[in-house]
């Protein structure tokens, strides 16, 4: 029967029209589907916060061994370019240099070859006197593949012991 | 069931999904002034005569007894016509209007409305003291009341809405006749007025209808007069062709009582 009006004297509810309670229904329906969503899209959120930290987590790991790795790759860096150096300035050509360039009453007794982008020289250098001394050092400033000679303190009086400092010139 | 001065109604319905059916009927007729339908005095003068026709015909269609739902006769209510101010309670709005003119205190009216179309509610007021009298007399006879309908606004609602028929119809209680003039599902004009069953009844009537039309906005005042209710027949007879009948009742038709019971079409609707 079509809802009519009730006059009792204790009415009873009133039964909400089909289309109402079909609202009703579908609302309750759409509030739990859109509950479901949600919770579901939460898990995914938290999932997702996870998976971030743990892509952090290995950009942090990664980072570390590549730093560790750039600190390997410098440091052999070094070394070959010590490597090339020495392979193209090899110990004994240098002294084969050296050994051309003092006159006969000079000599080295000690000779210290630093291989890095440069090749350094440190020697030390005994001549017989001043004068054979003065000779020596002209001799290494004109020889060529020495450069940047720089002579160290000196006494004149009798044989001249000192340290001479250079850098190998020859090109590479 | 159904109450009026010269009858208790008492119809099973099947319950259930789809359209409700009558699955039996009787009518037990009362006794002139039994039962006399009135706003505000004793309506069920002779209660142990009353009692006897509703447990007699309850034994023939219903003997467990059970819920019930009571369909009050036509006399007993005011009835209006509204239109409610947009976001105003229809039943408050109805219960201001029709305060004043209630020849009982507002405070001791049960008032409900039936909506009519285009905004508008029909709707009517009965006194609690009254509506007690018929639920007390139910109870008696092993009933448990669940709903209380008025026979004429049960007969209206069956009209209203898709399907309703366009005409002028006249829901006839035995006390009073309600008019209303029904066009494509809406209610175009309602009146109620006690009825007077004197000779010429039928003409009056169908000039009522004929004002009542054209009032409507029908001019010639030419829709058809369908009669319902008490005496339907009767007047239906004296009219001729001038009018026709409500159009009856689904189901088996081995009750013709039935078939002109208008609140049953309320109840069926």
């Amino acid at each position: 029967m079509r809802e009519q009006p009730d006059f009792s004297t204790t009415p009873r509810p009133r039964r909400p029209p089909a289309r109402e309670l079909l609202a009703v229904v579908l609302g309750f329906l759409v509030l739990f589907l859109s509950l479901g969503h949600a919770s579901a899209t939460r898990r995914e959120a938290g999932a997702a916060r996870e998976r971030l930290a743990a892509v952090r987590r290995e950009i942090g790991s990664l980072e570390a061994r590549l730093r560790a790795v750039d600190a390997r790759t410098t440091q052999g860096g070094e070394l070959l370019t010590r490597a090339a150096a020495a392979g193209e300035a090899p110990p004994e050509r240098i002294v084969a240099a050296i050994a051309r360039a003092l006159p006969g009453d000079a000599r080295v007794e000690r000779l210290t070859v630093g291989y890095g982008d440069a090749i350094s020289l440190e020697m030390m250098l005994v001549a017989r006197d001043a004068a054979a001394w003065d000779r020596a050092l002209a001799r290494l400033v004109e020889a060529g593949p020495f450069e940047e000679v720089i002579p160290g303190p000196e006494r004149r009086d009798g044989e001249v012991r000192t340290s001479v400092s250079a850098r190998w010139a020859e090109e590479r | 069931m159904a109450f009026d001065s010269s009858s208790v109604d008492v119809a099973a319905l099947s319950r259930g999904p789809g359209r409700r059916r009558v699955e039996g009927f009787v009518r037990s007729a009362l006794e002139p002034g039994a039962l006399v339908p009135s706003p505000a005095g004793p309506n069920i003068v002779r209660r142990d005569e009353v009692r006897e026709a509703l447990a007699g015909a309850l034994g023939k269609v219903a003997p467990g007894g059970g819920k019930a739902t009571l369909f009050l006769p036509d006399g007993i209510a005011r009835l209006a016509v509204v239109t409610p101010p947009s976001g105003a309670d229809p039943r408050d709005f109805l219960r201001f209007r029709l305060a004043s003119s209630l020849p009982w205190p507002a405070s001791d009216a049960i008032v409900d409305v039936l909506p009519a179309g285009r905004g508008r509610v029909v709707g009517a007021a009965v006194r609690r003291g009254t509506v007690a009298q018929y639920e007390q007399l139910a109870v008696s006879a092993g009933l448990t009341v669940e709903r209380v309908h008025l026979g004429p606004l049960a007969a209206l609602g069956s009209l209203l809405g898709r399907g309703g028929r366009s005409g002028v119809h006249a829901i006839l209680g035995d006390a009073a006749v309600c008019l209303a003039v029904i066009r494509d599902g809406d209610l175009a004009a309602f009146r109620s007025r006690r009825r007077d069953p004197t000779e010429g009844e039928a003409e009056r009537l169908l000039a009522e209808a004929s004002r009542a039309a054209r009032l409507a906005g029908d001019g010639d005042g030419s829709l058809t007069l369908v009669l319902s209710g008490s005496d339907a027949g009767r007047l239906r007879d004296a009219l001729g062709p001038a009018s026709t009948a409500s159009g009856g009742l689904e189901g088996p038709r081995e009750w013709p009582e039935a078939v002109e019971a208008a609140w049953l079409a309320g109840a069926l609707s």
